[in-house]
């Protein structure tokens, strides 16, 4: 079975393409120490904003760091703080969508309700606020975004269980007696796990643009260490002199959030 | 009538459908006529192609179907070769549809009468006055009261019934060569379905319509339609006139078909269901498709495909040795019939005063209102009303999946008016439930072990001891192998899928089983097979049934008391044989004679018994 949704994933080169950009970033973020010419924090003073050469492919920052460098070593927090915060909103999301949708009434409307009501802020404004408040860390930026993507992935598994909950297989486990937990997580979950997937992989690409936004803020990922959205706020003030230390970043980050949307829309049409 | 001119002339049709690259024939080499002012009916079971059929003489086929061979003549035209202009010119004027669904068939936002006035106005170009007279006497035609009123209320304002006489008005108005009707009473109760079947006979006088009738009721083709095609996986099988082909089948096939109903007005202490036997294999490439399944199959069955063999009396039979299956008459009543139910020895289920209201944007309906009824132990309680009688809801309750506003149910001397969660283990075993859904009530993402290995680790007291040895004991009492345990519900059959429902519910050897229209969408094949294990097993276990259904053959044949219900209250209750034979109530009477308009007319053209003994394969639906 998977081999089958393999093999309708990859039936276009457009969706290839895009699978193969997610497993290469990720493939950097692994092992990016053993493909880095130069140090990420290294600074070399006499060589700053060096245009794009043979020794510097994407040139050298204000501190004469090397951009490569640093792009191929940003992937890694990008990545960590995206797929953990992704990972968090859409196990609470999906938990209360679980609730919501099977038990109804009002449960439901109080739950999804307070849910319209984090949903009625823009979420980088209520995001920067609450960063500012705590503080910016790694942890603080993965709860932040959770909390920020769990009411939208709630909305949608809530009414994918809508259309679960009236089957017969539930009003059997029902007579059977089953707790609310097992009728959720292994008579419900199961079916909606596609719905569940496509979600995942959507707000992974949400999530990925908010750290960036966030750190460019920032209120996420603090200098020095190499992170996609910090490197395009640090290079902006020289932007004219070295457009390169800004557009290189931002050109990873549209790959990135670009080629998991292509899968995300790909998961969805199947 | 003049046959031979032939309105509609299908030549040879086959209609694919192609599948991840690979094309699935759905319509096999079908060829059939329909004369000016002639019916003809076309019965088969679900995936025998009828609907495709239907579809494809409108070329209406989805995206990946198309028609890889053949003609469609109408008029005299053919219409598998003409443009999509031409096409719809055809498909506006001259010929008409009416499915089974009238709700999605009626624009919700137009007045009923506008939507036929309309017809007029587009094909004949009346003004508007004269438009709205032409309307109210077709809504007058089709038997919709108060025609001037009606003409200006909107389809959500009429009943199921009334909006499928508003579609048939609608295809009548434009007065077409041609009528195809898709099901169009399969949804509707008996009593409107009856009402809509006279109007059919009624109109079928007074228009010289040629009729294509699509349907799996092959006691209502009997009753509409002179002529018949029977279709099995695509093929058409047997073609004649309706009254001769049902009395004297030719082909093994049809003959399975007639022979698996319910008989009206048979009881389970009067004769044994005749199931047809599911095939243990697909046919093999190039041979009769039937020959799996067949009872008069021959080496020969195995390596050539038949023809359409001429079988006299203007029968035409997909069958080498449709002369043996003629002469073989229909098959023997087997008299291992079931004993009358044992007398009672108690009360198990008390029902006492029971209200149930539903209540929503501050409306209330009142789904059942004073319900009060015992049943015995090791009875069968058969629940027949109209849908929105209550019957479903009455069940509900007393399963547990609703809570009563008023009254009690008391099951073995226990109250349980109570949700299936708070009640006790004992009380969950004792009563069990089977849908009426096989697709929806085993978990799809589940193996059929696990489904029924939890279901006996929750309710089974002893625990897991003799778990397996009574799973293997249920899976054999179903008929269904070992290796099933493995699959999941989607690799399975509908019938499977009941027969693995049934189990789950026999897995703890409950008391009472709430069978909730436990055969109403299997095909006519299948129900036989699963209305004769509910029967052995209910022997078995001694357990009682609650049985619902809107098919009154089948609870006269399963049940041995009635209780009917009209608008939430129960009108009449009794043994089967006094609700059945003398009803007592108006509302029980208009019930049952809505079944008998057309099954009597199969039971009439029905062949008396003739001892035949019939070699009919193991049953493994």
């Amino acid at each position: 079975m998977i081999g089958t949704r393999l093999r309708t994933l990859l039936a276009s080169p457009g969706v290839t393409l895009a699978v193969a950009v997610v497993l290469g970033w990720l493939a950097i973020a692994v092992i990016w120490p053993l493909l880095v010419p130069y140090g990420p924090t290294a600074q070399q003073l006499g060589g700053r904003y060096a245009p794009p050469s043979a020794e510097h492919w994407l040139g050298t920052d204000n501190l004469g760091r090397d951009v490569l460098s640093r792009i191929l070593a940003g992937s890694r927090s990008v990545l960590i703080v995206g797929l953990a915060s992704t990972t968090l909103g859409v196990a609470v999301g999906t938990t209360l969508g679980l609730v919501a949708g099977f038990y109804r009434g009002r449960v439901d409307e109080l739950l999804m309700r307070s849910l319209d009501l984090l949903m009625a802020f823009p979420i980088i404004v209520i995001a920067s606020v609450i960063l500012a408040m705590l503080g910016p860390s790694r942890l603080n930026l993965v709860l932040v975004i959770a909390l920020m993507l769990a009411p939208y992935n709630a909305r949608v598994v809530r009414s994918a269980v809508l259309s679960w909950r009236d089957r017969d297989f539930v009003a059997a486990a029902r007579l059977r007696g089953e707790s609310g937990a097992y009728i959720l997580f292994r008579e419900l979950l199961p079916n909606i796990m596609g719905t569940v997937n496509v979600e995942f992989t959507m707000r992974l690409a949400l999530s990925i643009f908010a750290v960036a936004t966030l750190s460019f803020l920032g209120f996420g990922i603090q200098p020095p260490t190499p992170d996609w959205g910090l490197m395009v706020s640090e290079g902006r003030p020289f932007y004219q002199i070295a457009p390169w230390v800004v557009v290189a970043p931002a050109a990873a980050i549209a790959s990135l959030v670009v080629a998991i949307n292509v899968v995300a829309q790909r998961l969805r049409a199947s | 009538m003049s046959a031979s001119a032939g309105v509609l002339r299908v030549e040879g049709l086959t209609v694919e459908y192609r599948v991840g690259g690979a094309a699935f024939p759905a319509v096999r080499d079908v060829s059939f006529s329909i004369g000016s002012g002639e019916s003809m009916g076309l019965v088969g079971e679900s995936g025998s192609g009828k609907t495709t059929l239907g579809m494809a003489i409108l070329r209406y086929l989805p995206e990946n179907g198309s028609i890889a061979q053949g003609s469609i003549f109408f008029d005299g035209t053919d219409l598998v070769p003409l443009g999509r202009r031409e096409l719809s010119r055809i498909r506006g004027n001259r010929i008409a549809m009416v499915y089974q669904n009238p709700a999605s068939a009626l624009n919700p936002s137009l007045r009923a009468g506008e939507q036929i006035a309309e017809v007029y106005r587009a094909h004949l170009g009346l003004g508007r006055d004269a438009a709205r007279e032409r309307a109210e006497a077709m809504l007058d035609l089709v038997q919709i009261p108060d025609p001037h009123g009606a003409y200006d209320r909107y389809p959500h304002q009429f009943s199921g019934g009334q909006k499928q006489r508003i579609v048939i008005g609608m295809a009548l108005a434009m007065d077409p060569s041609l009528l195809i009707l898709d099901e169009p009473t399969t949804g509707l109760d008996v009593t409107v379905e009856a009402e809509i079947v006279e109007l059919f006979t009624d109109l079928r006088a007074r228009f010289d319509t040629a009729i294509l009738f699509i349907s799996h009721d092959i006691g209502l083709v009997a009753t509409v339609c002179e002529r018949v095609g029977v279709l099995y996986r695509g093929e058409m099988v047997e073609t004649g006139a309706t009254a001769a082909t049902f009395q004297r089948p030719t082909n093994p096939y049809t003959r399975g078909l007639l022979s698996c109903r319910v008989p009206p007005g048979a009881s389970k202490e009067s004769r044994r269901l005749e199931p047809l036997p599911a095939g243990s294999r697909d046919p093999e490439p190039g041979a009769c498709s039937f020959e799996p399944r067949c009872a008069f199959r021959e080496p020969r069955c195995r390596q050539e495909h038949p023809a359409l063999y001429d079988a006299g009396g203007g029968q035409r039979s997909r069958c080498f040795f449709h002369e043996t299956v003629a002469e073989a008459g229909p098959p023997a009543v087997t008299d291992v019939a079931t004993q009358p139910a044992a007398p009672s020895d108690g009360t198990l289920l008390e029902v006492r005063g029971l209200r149930k209201v539903f209540r929503s944007g501050g409306r209330e309906v009142v789904a059942v209102e004073g319900a009060d009824f015992t049943l015995a132990a090791g009875r069968i309680l058969g629940v027949v009303g109209e849908s929105g009688s209550g019957k479903t809801t009455l069940a509900r309750v007393i399963a547990g999946l609703e809570v009563p506003d008023e009254g009690r149910v008391v099951l073995a001397g226990v109250d349980v008016t109570k949700p299936a969660h708070k009640r006790t283990v004992e009380a969950r075993r004792a009563l069990q439930m089977v849908f009426q859904h096989p697709d929806g009530t085993l978990n799809p993402s589940m193996r059929i072990g696990q489904i029924l290995r939890r279901q006996m680790h929750m309710l089974s007291p002893d625990g897991g001891a003799d778990a397996e040895q009574t799973l293997a004991d249920i899976l054999k009492a179903v008929q269904l192998d070992p290796e099933h345990l493995d699959v999941r519900p989607r690799q399975l059959s509908g019938g499977q899928q009941q027969r693995v429902a049934i189990a789950r519910a026999f897995s703890t050897s409950p008391d009472l089983v709430v069978l909730d229209e436990p055969t109403s969408a299997l095909d006519v094949s299948v129900q036989a097979a699963i209305l004769n294990l509910l029967i052995d097993l209910q022997r078995r276990e001694n357990a009682s049934y609650l049985l619902i259904s809107h098919d009154l053959a089948v609870v006269r044949y399963l049940a041995d008391d009635i209780l009917v219900m009209h608008r939430g209250r129960i009108v009449e209750h009794g043994p089967a044989a006094d609700v059945f034979d003398s009803p007592q109530e108006e509302y029980t009477r208009k019930l049952l004679s809505a079944v008998t308009v057309h099954a009597g007319k199969l039971a009439s053209a029905g062949p008396p018994a003739r001892a035949q003994d019939t070699a009919g394969g193991p049953v493994r639906t």
